[in-house]
């Protein structure tokens, strides 16, 4: 499945960045065009003074007989100017002050942060105002001053970016690779900063135009030049607020402040909502889908802990699973094995209705003691998980809360068993619930003084301890546990498997065990069952499948293992790649890797039908004994057998 | 002749610099020739990436010396230390981290060789070689993809064009294989000795699989702890463990092969 979190924006957000961005239109729209929307001139006399609006002037003129219409679009220039090349200046400080403090570090960092800190904690708007009566009334002036104190800020939140890129693999990958400082930067940091930057940018302009306007207002702007804020201070001096002129020259003015700001803060909220997805908060998921089908299923046989009945999901319109019947029986564990992408992780979150948008079941059941847990809705299925069914998802170890201690989130997965619905608990039951987590983090080896340790503090072995620990807290019937030992070394992938055996022998519940190792889950479960596209392509008694496979895949699949012991044998991969659920071919969805396939293949898919004790789906089953030389799996380069040494 | 990669009494401590500190590596004393291919095995926190970050400048010893192709890198200056750096290549473990996701293949391949100032227009006949040495043929529909448009195991031979592109002398494999499927790891490896040799690099393969270390090398490294336990043949290491952790290792290995070595092989 692909790691990759996809941006997008929800709509609630892209109506607020749509209604932003036609606000800046119109502002700019304006700037652009301000010779061709006002027929007089800004700065000079054209007409009487303490005009009405009219024909003429559509806005009246002020006191010195200027047109307020030609003062507003014009105005609108050196508003944005000012916003826009301050906020650039401000930014490309910020940026600079950032790569050089979060790349380089040691005692330039401290420099730079201490002055960062120095200029976040001064008063904005008092500095500015107190240097520019100091340096002057330029424009110029005034942009200097705005950027030399709005850097700060981006220069921190870049900064902590630029630290959090240089552990990132591919940066360290450059690093290692020779690459110098100025391309790392420019190719490896500078792309990934860029939606930070962008929302910097647009936050430092708003500043920058508040600043602008504010010093004009109090007529400390640069007295030639006409902006909104200088409009006001106008306004102000004729005490236009006391008359009916203030509808015509204090409001559009103020107006057109409103808007443009309005409009930068819209895009700067958009922005940042997708340079920092953390923020984005996901609705609830959708119901899930009750059946049409208005005959309930037969329950399972008792021995049966779980069925799956042509259960088939689909995310989007790609169907990952296609149609899967498997049951987990009383007391056997089960094993499902498959490569990357095979649909086996989807097919455990769609048992446990964990399945995000846009995955969703589109047919099928899902009997678990004797109910269709489709059938259950939301509500019932939540009540089920942690306590009958438990998930070991992928990955789990590092999905631990760092911030907490082990024992805080131990505890919060105990569902109290006065109340039943885990979380909260009535405040009688606290020490009983606490000691029960005290004791199952000691029963998967956690010894009681760490249990206050947070997850940094522990390693992968001691992490994925603490989720089984999480695990097995409820009693549950059914454990699925989706590739527990990825990411650990081979001495502690068995530790792991170990305890589970124990757990399960102990807590008598029943195991799905997920992975794409086959020999390691050959090693413990009773069952296996191959996946391959989304589909079931062999399953039947560990033994029996391993020392005879009868589907290609299978086959491929024991071959492309390494051994250390027995004499020295090259693995041989499975020829091509894993299939693609968004392209599979027209049949057996295998065919195209497969050394044995033949016309039917390609016209057909092979439904999975018994051979002797096992179930498998393939036309050419059962495979004759292979031949040396006749590999199980389509010969690519270099399957020469034995390594010369 | 000198070897390719030479250590002598290192240790490496990490921790905050006022701080505790932790020895990653402890008076570890290891050298692979030209041409060789070891394998460095052990459990997580043994110490084996810091082997590999060691050798490309990641990380500096805290005592002792590192040499890498003749040269200590105590001392260097940081244009020859980068010049060095550049006959160093290294493969990390997750392909999914080590790759630009905002970068082509094409640009992802050819990074070494921009780094090595080779022109632009000389650049896309070694990139496409390389990716195709690598089994990703034809080279042209790979070119233009993006990572997140390939596959795990596809992605980790895209990080492996990238190290042997610009023809290094050293390579470093950081439990290139831990991430894939347990169906790739053979190919992935597989995929390494035959460049190494085709090159005659010095391969360095860190792994805590002693049946993936078996395949790839001619004599295994073994650490515990930050210290070396074993350092002997593969074939002699394997019939007769001294230590026990490289019996518990090779105890760890052995309990997968019992389940496949039933199998019928072809």
């Amino acid at each position: 499945m692909s790691r990759e979190r996809r941006r997008l924006l929800r709509p609630s957000t892209l109506a607020i960045a749509a209604t932003g961005a036609i606000f800046l239109v119109v502002v700019i729209g304006a700037a652009v065009f301000a010779d061709l929307l006002a027929q007089h001139p800004p700065d000079r006399a054209s007409g009487a003074p303490y005009q009405s609006p009219n024909s003429d002037h559509w806005l009246g003129t002020d006191d010195l007989g200027r047109d307020l219409w030609a003062q507003l679009v014009h105005g609108s220039r050196v508003t944005l100017l000012v916003g826009l090349v301050a906020a650039a200046l401000a930014t490309a400080l910020g940026t600079l002050a950032a790569l050089v403090a979060g790349w380089w570090g040691g005692l330039r960092d401290a420099a730079i942060m201490r002055l960062v800190d120095l200029v976040l904690s001064l008063p904005l708007l008092v500095l500015v105002l107190v240097l520019a009566a100091y340096f002057g009334r330029g424009q110029t002036v005034l942009i200097l001053l705005i950027a030399g104190v709005l850097w700060a800020r981006p220069a921190r939140l870049l900064r902590a970016q630029v630290l959090k890129l240089r552990e990132i693999g591919h940066v360290v990958a450059a690093n290692a690779l020779g690459a110098g400082a100025g391309r790392i930067l420019r190719t490896h940091l500078l792309r990934r900063l860029v939606p930070l930057l962008s929302s910097q940018f647009v936050r430092a302009a708003l500043i920058a135009v508040v600043v602008q306007s504010g010093v004009a207002f109090l007529g400390l702007g640069d007295p030639g030049q006409v902006s909104w804020g200088s409009m006001l201070y106008f306004a102000n001096n004729a005490s236009a607020i006391l008359t009916d002129a203030w509808l015509w020259w204090i409001v559009p003015p103020g107006m057109a402040l409103t808007v443009l700001i309005v409009g930068l803060a819209f895009v700067g909220f958009a922005l940042e909502e997708l340079s920092d997805p953390q923020l984005v908060s996901h609705g609830p998921a959708p119901p899930v889908r009750r059946r049409l089908d208005p005959t309930e299923p037969e329950p399972p046989p008792a021995d049966v802990v779980l069925e799956l009945r042509g259960l088939a999901v689909a995310f989007g319109g790609t169907e990952v699973v296609r149609g899967v019947d498997l049951q987990v029986a009383r007391g056997r564990m089960l094993g499902l094995v498959g490569e990357s992408g095979s649909g086996k992780s989807a097919l455990a979150l769609a048992v446990m209705g964990l399945l995000g948008r846009p995955g969703r079941v589109t047919a099928g059941a899902t009997m678990f003691e004797g109910r269709d847990l489709r059938r259950l809705g939301r509500e019932g299925l939540r009540r089920l998980r942690g306590r009958r069914i438990a998930i070991v998802p992928q990955a789990a170890m590092s999905l631990l809360n760092p911030t907490m201690r082990i024992i805080t989130q131990v505890t919060e997965c105990a569902a109290s068993p006065a109340s039943g619905t885990g979380g909260i608990q009535p405040t009688g039951a606290v020490g009983e619930v606490a000691e029960r987590a005290h004791a199952a983090l000691e029963r998967v080896g956690i010894p009681r003084d760490r249990h206050r340790a947070y997850p940094h503090e522990l390693s992968g072995g001691q992490r994925q301890r603490v989720v089984l620990a999480m695990a097995v807290l409820n009693r549950p019937r059914l454990l699925i546990a989706d590739e527990p030992t990825t990411g650990l070394d081979v001495v502690t992938q068995w530790e792991i498997l170990d305890l589970l055996d124990e757990l399960r022998a102990e807590f008598h519940f029943d195991v799905l065990l997920i992975s794409h190792d086959l020999p390691l889950v050959a090693a413990r479960a009773d069952d296996l069952a191959i996946m391959y596209a989304g589909r079931i392509v062999e399953q039947g008694a560990t033994g029996d499948l391993v020392a005879r496979p009868q589907h290609p895949y299978t086959r491929g699949l024991l071959n492309a293992v390494a051994t250390v012991s027995g004499p020295r044998r090259r693995p041989i991969p499975v020829a091509g790649e894993p299939a693609d659920p968004r392209r599979l071919p027209g049949g057996c969805a295998f065919a195209p890797r497969c050394a044995h396939r033949s016309e039917v293949c390609s016209d057909s898919d092979a439904p999975l039908r018994p051979l002797a004790s096992a179930l498998v789906a393939c036309h050419h089953a059962p495979l004759e004994a292979p031949e040396p030389g006749a590999a199980g799996t389509a010969g690519g380069p270099g399957n020469a057998g034995e390594v010369a040494t | 002749m000198s070897e390719t990669l030479r250590l002598d009494n290192v240790d490496v401590l990490y921790g905050p610099p006022r701080g505790p500190k932790v020895a990653a590596l402890q008076d570890v004393n290891l050298t692979a020739g030209r041409g060789e291919r070891i394998a460095v095995v052990g459990r997580s926190g043994a110490g084996k990436s810091t082997i590999a970050r060691l050798a490309v400048g990641l990380v500096e010893p805290a005592g002792g010396s590192v040499e890498v192709l003749g040269k200590p890198l105590a001392g260097l200056r940081a244009t020859e230390r980068r010049a060095l750096r550049r006959r160093v290549q290294i493969v990390f473990q997750d392909p999914y981290q080590s790759l630009h996701p905002g970068l082509a293949v094409s640009r992802i391949v050819a990074e070494p060789l921009a780094v090595a100032g080779i022109e632009r227009s000389r650049r896309p006949a070694p990139v496409a070689a390389a990716l195709e040495s690598l089994g990703l043929q034809p080279a042209d529909q790979f070119l233009n993809r993006f990572p997140a448009s390939l596959s795990g195991g596809q992605r980790q031979r895209v990080a492996i064009a990238r190290a042997f592109v610009a023809h290094p002398e050293l390579i470093l494999a950081d439990e290139p294989t831990s991430m894939l499927d347990a169906s790739l790891r053979g190919t992935v490896a597989e995929l390494l000795v035959d460049l190494q040799r085709s090159l005659e690099a010095t391969l360095v393969f860190i792994t805590h699989d002693l049946a993936l270390a078996r395949y790839v090398a001619d004599r295994v490294v073994v650490l515990a702890e930050g210290r070396i336990v074993e350092d002997r043949p593969t074939e002699e290491l394997l019939a007769d463990p001294h230590h026990p952790e490289t019996q518990r290792l090779l105890v760890a290995a052995r309990r997968l092969d019992r389940y496949i070595r039933s199998a019928p092989k072809s």
